[in-house]
């Protein structure tokens, strides 16, 4: 670092050295000199004093700049967001997940947040008289055409504006382990590994919302 | 690994990775909500259209993200932003060989003036004031203006440094320069 001293011209402070002190940019020990120069040099105090106003006139007409922004293009930027975290955003972009690895995520999603999936009990199709909920009745609600039921530790008053849907496998025995007993299950709905695949709806902080059982469309 | 023995290594994963991500889109969006109309006014100045900007500023926060999901470093993200939005806009420019010195393409005292919130004094003031300003920032060197600009944003000097690929004293030297010659044309 200079000494104080050395960045002196003539007895002066020169340009670099004021503009610094108006940026902060000076080392504490050059600071303290700049500033007790000012006090008693008429000269600097006046240079210092037309690059602040020039300064803060810069400053001034680049905030007065009105840049034309879209209020959409927020919204945009959480969509493509949602596509690169790999996250699907809704049903359409879903893929069949690999077997193993989405049976072993949706029962370690049970057993790590002591939530459970139920399967609708709102279905009109054939199916929906073989599933009986062990537990009392859940709230269910509809995105885009499928019914969802809330899970149990879930707050069904939480607005849902930013959904993700993931697909997955869900073992019914762990359900049942954890206190949720659906049956009976037939084999046209349940994989051999006594699973159904559902689509768990998630919220903003990642964690599961509510349930829809696509095997039992 | 038997199944079993997988799913308490699986249940950390599938915690971590979707607090993570849910964290990680906080932290951009955060920046976003802060600093996106500051950015599209330093992109004005380097002379990028509307169109143009809005690109570069939604490839620029998505670049964020996938900065902080391949565990960059988190210390100075505005710099790390401001840099990948300039570098986005040159190349931007490069490739469609645009003239870099048509910069500032909005004009500050349209919306004042057709809104009718200032005197026609004041409108004549403002669009005279406006009209110098033009003028002397053409007489700057380009990167005399982009460290004005970056200043101006609350950037340090380390930072511009950073952005634009300079040492520390040599931003100083700019900004220094920069305001000289405002100070003599204003």
């Amino acid at each position: 670092m200079n000494s104080p001293c050395s960045s002196m011209t003539n007895g002066h402070l020169p340009n670099g050295v004021l503009v610094q002190f108006i940026d902060d940019e000076l080392a504490p020990a050059e600071a303290v000199h700049a500033q007790q120069h000012l006090a008693e040099c008429a000269a600097c105090s006046d240079r210092y004093a037309e690059l602040r106003r020039v300064s803060s006139s810069f400053d001034e007409f680049v905030e007065s700049l009105r840049p034309s922004v879209r209020l959409s293009e927020r919204q945009e930027l959480v969509s493509k967001l949602d596509r690169v975290s790999g996250v699907p955003v809704s049903r359409t972009n879903v893929k069949r997940p690999a077997r193993f690895g989405w049976w072993g995520l949706a029962a370690a999603a049970a057993l790590t947040v002591g939530v459970l999936y139920l399967p609708s009990s709102m279905r009109t199709n054939g199916q929906a008289e073989n599933v009986v909920l062990a537990k009392g009745s859940a709230s269910a609600f509809e995105i885009d055409g499928e019914t969802f039921v809330s899970l149990p530790f879930s707050n069904p008053d939480l607005p849902v504006n930013a959904r993700r849907i993931v697909q997955m496998q869900v073992p019914v025995s762990s359900l049942a382990e954890a206190g949720i007993v659906v049956e009976p299950i037939t084999s046209q709905v349940a994989q051999p590994d006594g699973s159904v695949l559902a689509d768990v709806l998630l919220g903003l902080d990642g964690q599961p919302l509510a349930v829809h059982v696509v095997s039992l469309d | 690994m038997e199944q079993a023995d997988a799913l308490p290594l699986l249940a950390a994963t599938w915690e971590t990775e979707f607090l993570e991500d849910t964290s990680l889109r906080r932290i951009v969006l955060d920046l976003y909500d802060r600093d996106h109309l500051g950015l599209r006014r330093y992109v004005a100045f380097l002379g990028a259209d509307p169109e143009t900007a809005q690109e570069v500023i939604q490839e620029a926060f998505l670049r964020v993200h996938q900065h902080l999901l391949s565990g960059g470093d988190r210390s100075n993200l505005r710099a790390w932003l401001y840099r990948v939005t300039h570098n986005l806009v040159r190349n931007s420019q490069t490739s469609a060989r645009t003239n870099k010195m048509a910069y500032l393409p909005d004009l500050p005292v349209a919306d004042e003036i057709s809104d009718g919130a200032m005197s026609a004094e004041d409108e004549m003031l403002a669009v005279e004031r406006n009209r110098r300003f033009r003028a002397a920032l053409e007489e700057l060197s380009p990167p005399q203006r982009e460290c004005l600009a970056l200043r101006t944003r609350g950037l340090k000097y380390r930072e511009i440094g950073e952005v634009l690929n300079l040492s520390v004293s040599t931003v100083g030297e700019h900004v220094q320069r920069g305001l000289d010659k405002l100070k003599e044309l204003l």
